[in-house]
Parts: C-alpha cells; structure tokens; sequence
C-alpha cells in the first residue's frame, strides 16, 4: 500500500472508531440495541467483534473485569484508539513512515502459518463465547 | 518475447489486472526473456469475480480481505464488525479493483527474480 493512501486509511479508521464511540456514549444507540453488524442482522448471531463497543466504554468508566466479560476485544480497541493518533502525529512531524514499517512487520508476521492458525483459534474460540453470552 | 505469446498471455489472464494496467504488463512481457514463459504460466493470481463474491457473503468478516493477501486490513475488518458496516460496503465496489493491484504487484514481484 503506498504510505499515502495507508495514512489516509488510518486516519479515517481511526476518526470512524471515535465518531462511532462519541455516538454511541451521547445517544445510547447501543441500549437501544441498534447495531451496525451485517453479521448478526443476517444471522441474529453475535459476530467476533459484537460487544467491543460496549467493552470500550466499560473500561473508560474503569470497569476492566466487565470489559474483559463483554469482550476482550475491547482492551484491543480502546489501545488503538489511544494510540493511533498519538502515532500519526509523530510520523507527520517527524515525517518518518514508522506506523506504515509496523504495520508492514505486523502484516508479514500474521502470515506466517505459526501465528496465524493460533490467532485464528484464539478469535474462533472468542467468537464461540461471544455466541454463549448471546451479546 | 515474441508478440503472439505477449497477446496470448494478456487474454487468459488480462482479466486478473486493471485495464489502466494492461500496456504496463505489455512493455514488461515484452522485455521479458523467453526462459522465463514457464515461470509466467505457473503463477498464481486471485481472481477478482471470487473475491466479489466472498466480500458479498463474508465480507463482514473480512475474508475478502484474507483472500487477496491483505492479512492487516483483514484483521481490521474482522475486529469492527466490517468497519460499523460501512467498510463491508465500501469493498464491495472496491474489492475488485484491490485484488486487481495484488495481481499486479505479485506479476511485478516475481518478475523482479
């Protein structure tokens, strides 16, 4: 990916993540039930990913045991969403690609069969658990 | 390489790159050295109407993204339910076009050797 386009990507990742955040702390979609998952909409399951919301804002209000019950993802997101902004600024003073050479790293790393499949387990068996909770 | 090679390759596998792409393949087919036709043939590209139709069933799931080599932004789109749907939309017109540029760094990678 050219590091243009990956910035800008990350940029609106991460402004996408906040946005949804900021509405669903000020809206309570979410105590609503509303939900965005393609996923469950089509399946009436939970998704991998079904309860980060709800995991992100239980740990802001500092509740990390029920954040880690709804979904550990959470822990996941909410350092992505503390980080990601942080990490943009410095690469753009700096004018230095180093989320890009990580990603990159990152990327290469997931392939390899070694830590992939375990991964793949680990987010599998999230995912089981997520189903059990019914979320 | 000789021109009817060249043409022969661009029509069983034209359909794995960009149109915009295609006279870049060219000028480097015909550059290429004869030795290397074989190593052409055996090559591996991900065909974009499979990747539609994953992105349309477990697009979500970012499978899609799996498929065409794009581990990180698979994992992405798997952690945010598709990126809050939004994402999973947004591929199914871009995918496509993705898996076409994968193609074509595989064809410019391998070639590089």
């Amino acid at each position: 990916m050219k590091p243009s386009r990956f910035y800008l990507f990350m940029s609106l990742f991460w402004l996408a993540g906040v946005s949804w955040l900021a509405v669903s702390f000020s809206n309570a979609l979410t105590d609503h039930g509303t939900s965005v998952c393609f996923f469950k909409h089509a399946t009436g399951l939970a998704c991998p990913s079904c309860g980060t919301t709800r995991s992100i804002q239980a740990l802001i209000h500092g509740s990390i045991w029920e954040a880690i019950q709804i979904n550990p993802l959470g822990l996941f997101g909410l350092a992505a969403i503390l980080t990601i902004p942080c990490w943009l600024l410095a690469d753009a003073l700096s004018k230095k690609t180093t989320l890009l050479s990580s990603w990159n790293y990152l990327e290469t790393n997931l392939k390899k069969p070694a830590i992939f499949w375990p991964s793949i387990l680990l987010v599998l068996a999230n995912w089981a658990w997520n189903i059990s909770k019914e979320l | 390489m000789n021109a009817d090679k060249v043409d022969f390759y661009l029509m069983t596998n034209g359909k794995f790159f960009e149109s915009h792409a295609l006279p870049e393949v060219r000028n480097k087919l015909q550059t290429l050295d004869d030795q290397k036709w074989s190593m052409l043939q055996i090559m591996q590209f991900k065909d974009p109407t499979t990747t539609i139709i994953i992105s349309i069933l477990a697009g979500s799931l970012g499978i899609d993204r799996f498929y065409i080599g794009d581990t990180g932004l698979g994992v992405a789109k798997l952690l945010t339910c598709g990126g809050l749907g939004i994402w999973t939309i947004v591929d199914w017109f871009m995918i496509m076009d993705a898996a076409k540029r994968k193609n074509l760094e595989t064809f410019t990678y391998a070639l590089m050797y």
